[in-house]
């Protein structure tokens, strides 16, 4: 299989693609790129950056339009188009894809003061009456004076759904 | 089941027993039609065993009366707490929401900033890329016009070389035949005749055989080649002897 040859495969792992670091902000609606497929040296950047980090990108930033521009005009370039109406332009001529990953992270990526914020505000959204893996409790027989799950206590058979009193009605 | 049992008649004395044991069934689970239930229609007053007849439950014991109150006041204590301490967890949970607007104005503030720099950033390629190229065009003009200069050079020297050829020619042309001089130009072509029936050496000696004469006198040979090769022997001749031959050709 010629497909399992080389780089190719390796950055479609899984491991791979969550070593991304550009994790867009969410001002970020849509992502365009614009490179070339036969680069000379100043433009190989941004092709690189294509080959190596757009799974990368699609994977941190699902719900992010990723557009590739291949071949249009000659400086390769990287637009963000924001939710506010506004746009962002990357002048990637000359770069390397190192320096555009780092470029792309710092400008649109989310900052240290956005993680904290969306920290605080994933704690305020919680609600002790829910329950579940992403919740602060995982089952209601954690909180106190409730009754243990079945799975560790069995329960009367009174309480079990089982019970019947005449196993002649129903 | 009177259907049924038409259908099933053909069958002999089998509709009969399942009929039997269908009935059966019925009665146990009260399906169909509802029998009466026994004992007195509500319409009726009470019977006189029930009217008046109050029933006297027995007390409990005293210890568990009491014991069963004090669990009682236990578990409602335990739930009240338990409330408390969940209001309490969610006004904490709304406390930590509260700086959520000014954090957002802050990072609004600095996304502007990351944009501006980057702007500034894009400004400062864009004038570097400009520079760059005036000088690549620059350079690509003084490329082209040394080609064109060395192309208009040559078309020169070649215009040059093709005017001096043609007035060659014309300086030339004085001794052309034409019209007017066609009779004298006879004459002296039969004045002197050009003979280019020769062998030639390597000096240049021109060998004529049979030897030209002006004027052709009795019956020419009938044998035009030559009988054998003089330049094939060993004795050339020398260049000075060719020399003092043309001289002596110039000259007559």
């Amino acid at each position: 299989m010629p497909f399992m040859h080389g780089s190719m495969p390796l950055r479609r792992t899984f491991f791979y693609l969550q070593q991304g670091k550009v994790k867009f902000r969410d001002n970020v609606n849509v992502f365009a790129m614009g490179f070339h497929r036969n680069p000379n040296e100043q433009q190989s950047g941004a092709r690189d950056f294509v080959y190596w980090h757009w799974a990368q990108l699609q994977y941190h930033n699902p719900k992010v339009q990723l557009v590739k521009h291949a071949d249009k005009v000659i400086t390769p370039f990287a637009r963000a188009y924001l939710n506010d109406g506004r746009e962002v332009l990357f002048d990637l001529d000359g770069m390397r894809r190192e320096e555009i990953e780092q470029t792309l992270a710092k400008t649109l990526g989310k900052t240290e003061l956005v993680a904290r914020r969306e920290h605080l505000e994933s704690i305020a959204k919680m609600n002790p009456a829910d329950f579940g893996s992403k919740n602060e409790r995982q089952c209601m027989c954690e909180v106190q004076g409730q009754h243990p799950c079945t799975s560790l206590l069995r329960a009367p058979k009174c309480m079990t759904g089982k019970q019947r009193w005449n196993h002649n009605l129903i | 089941m009177l259907v049924n049992c038409s259908r099933l008649s053909t069958a002999g004395g089998r509709c009969l027993l399942a009929s039997s044991q269908m009935d059966d069934v019925i009665q146990k689970r009260h399906m169909g039609r509802r029998q009466p239930k026994q004992g007195k229609p509500p319409i009726l007053p009470p019977a006189k065993k029930v009217l008046y007849h109050v029933v006297h439950a027995p007390w409990q014991k005293p210890e568990d009366v009491e014991e069963l109150l004090w669990r009682r006041h236990a578990y409602n204590n335990a739930v009240i707490s338990l409330r408390e301490v969940f209001r309490a967890e969610i006004a904490q949970n709304a406390s930590h929401g509260q700086g959520i607007e000014s954090m957002k104005e802050a990072e609004a503030l600095e996304f502007d900033e990351l944009i501006a720099q980057n702007q500034a950033r894009n400004d400062e390629k864009r004038a570097a890329r400009a520079e760059r190229e005036s000088d690549d065009t620059k350079e690509t003009k003084s490329v082209i016009l040394e080609e064109i200069r060395v192309e208009l050079e040559k078309r020169n020297a070649e215009k040059k070389r093709a005017e001096q050829e043609v007035r060659d020619v014309i300086a030339r042309s004085a001794g052309f035949v034409n019209r007017e001089n066609l009779e004298t130009k006879i004459l002296e072509a039969l004045e002197k005749p050009t003979i280019y029936d020769f062998a030639i050496d390597r000096a240049g000696n021109k060998y004529f055989v049979p030897e030209p004469v002006k004027y052709q006198e009795g019956t020419p040979t009938r044998q035009k080649g030559r009988l054998y090769d003089q330049t094939l022997g060993t004795q050339h001749g020398t260049m000075e002897e060719a020399a003092s031959k043309k001289q002596n050709q110039q000259s007559l």
